[in-house]
């Protein structure tokens, strides 16, 4: 029986059957088709709040790991941990002991004062990055580099209030930036992940592609 | 470029750069300068859309707050839930996917003129439901099996009116609108939502997707869109309330102006360093 369960074709009919299912549950307005791709949603949706839990479970052995071998950095992994733990009461004290739950004023003062700032701020940096490379990326070096130059330039223009105070048709140009070149590029973009999502699926459902077995496959 | 004021000027210093840049970004804290701003198709697509919500409508809203893009994503939230406040019996539902959110939108809805609307029967809110991508799709087809109970507990059914403002809701294409305040997971909705269901939707995205999310505006499947910080700033001042988006407009004028001139002042440089490789 185990001999049976452990065969990897037994994993790759049911994703097939489960897939298929909930494809078929997109294009056809069958109430029993979606009855039972809605209820196969939630499932799901419990699975992944158990996943959480294995991504702690691994944050914390990665982090201890480090601390134990005294690797590069070690000591940011003890205020990982501690952090990580500290939030972790925090919030189950919240939803369990307290009426506010989620709202508990501490756990809102975490999140606010101090993960909020400091998210915020490694984000802010990315500001400074940005002038840097404006002045090394930007060149007039050749006749791709002179259209992206000629474009930032006209779009830096356009976005920003003092732009339409320097000359009224700068929104206009970078509004004809953004809705005609830019999205004629972006919508190729998403049509090519598109379609390459879909080959990967069509391949897992398939079967040909069997990396999320893990070991199974082996 | 030549002389010791050339000499000095080739061998910028990035820190100091970086100073000015500060400088620039504080400077209108102090010294508004309110200059004018245009309003953009899709900002006043989405006013005109909020604006013309018959009486009796119900909204989906969905927030989802990161940390990083709280930003610009509350004054999209808190001008789009102002908006629908301060219009006549319009309902709304606002869900998330996002495990952060709920402490922002507590946030918001303290900070909102409600316009005398009660929770419960003008709005309800159904709390983070886990799954993302999973669980919007789930919920497009049968809302209820996945929400029982509201944010703080209380049984849908058990809602002021026996749970009316939630009566009918079953699947997506019940609501009137959906509005979704996110950044680049809005795919997760346009799929099943405004796809499958046909809801009409409007996006409120951070500045870097808008490139990606104009490429929906165009092809019609949202009806309105609110562009980062400078659609935060436009909405503002079509609703009459200035807030901290406009006054932003000003830094974000003087950061564009210096970032063309260091563009410039690199250019220079280059032709200089070609022209003249050592020295």
């Amino acid at each position: 029986m185990m001999s049976v369960l452990k065969n990897p074709i037994i994993p790759v009919i049911i994703v097939f059957c489960v897939g298929m299912l909930v494809t078929f549950e997109y294009f056809v307005d069958v109430p029993t088709v979606k009855l039972v791709s809605t209820e196969l949603q939630k499932w799901v949706t419990i699975l992944i709040t158990f996943t959480l839990t294995i991504g702690s479970v691994n944050l914390i052995k990665s982090q201890s790991l480090k601390i134990q071998r005294k690797g590069p950095g070690w000591s940011y992994s003890i205020i990982t941990i501690v952090t990580f733990a500290l939030m972790m009461l925090l919030g189950l004290y919240s939803i369990f002991f307290t009426p506010e739950g989620l709202l508990f004023p501490a756990y809102n003062y975490v999140i606010r004062n101090i993960q909020y700032p400091v998210n915020v701020s490694m984000f802010g940096l990315l500001g400074f990055y940005i002038i840097t490379a404006a002045f090394r990326a930007f060149r007039f070096r050749g006749f791709d580099s002179t259209i992206v130059l000629l474009a930032g330039l006209l779009v830096l223009m356009g976005q920003a209030p003092i732009g339409a105070a320097v000359w009224d048709q700068f929104p206009a140009i970078s509004y004809w930036i953004m809705n005609v070149p830019n999205v004629a590029g972006a919508r190729a973009i998403s049509i090519g992940v598109g379609i390459g999502a879909i080959s990967m699926a069509v391949q897992v459902l398939l079967g040909y592609e069997r990396g999320w077995m893990g070991r199974l496959e082996r | 470029m030549d002389g010791e004021a050339g000499k000095i000027m080739l061998k910028l210093d990035k820190r100091v750069l970086y100073l000015v840049y500060a400088c620039l970004l504080a400077v209108p804290t102090f010294i508004p300068m309110g200059l004018p701003i245009t309003i953009d198709s899709t900002t006043k697509s989405t006013y005109d859309i909020i604006d013309a919500l018959e009486p009796g409508s119900r909204v989906a809203i969905n927030s989802a707050f990161f940390g990083m893009t709280i930003p610009e994503q509350y004054p999209t939230s808190k001008n789009l839930i102002q908006h629908l406040f301060m219009k006549d019996d319009v309902k709304l539902i606002f869900l998330t996917f996002n495990v952060e959110s709920p402490v922002w939108q507590e946030k918001i809805m303290s900070e909102v003129d409600k316009f005398g609307k009660e929770y419960g029967t003008d709005y309800v809110y159904l709390g983070f439901t886990p799954g993302d991508q999973t669980a919007i799709a789930a919920m497009a087809n049968n809302l209820p099996a996945l929400v029982q109970v509201d944010f703080y507990g209380t049984p849908l059914n058990e809602l002021p009116d026996n749970g009316a403002i939630m009566e009918g809701l079953i699947q997506a294409s019940d609501f009137d609108l959906l509005i979704v305040i996110t950044t680049g997971f809005y795919d997760f909705f346009l799929g099943p939502w405004t796809s499958q269901h046909g809801v009409p939707t409007i996006l409120g995205v951070q500045s870097v997707n808008v490139p990606v999310a104009l490429v929906y505006w165009e092809a019609g499947q949202i009806i309105g869109l609110i562009k980062g910080a400078t659609g935060n700033a436009e909405y503002e001042k079509l609703l009459n309330r200035p807030g901290v988006s406009l006054s932003d407009m000003d830094a974000q004028s003087l950061a564009h102006v210096f970032i063309i001139g260091l563009i410039v002042y690199g250019n220079v440089k280059y032709f200089y360093d070609k022209r003249r490789p050592t020295e």
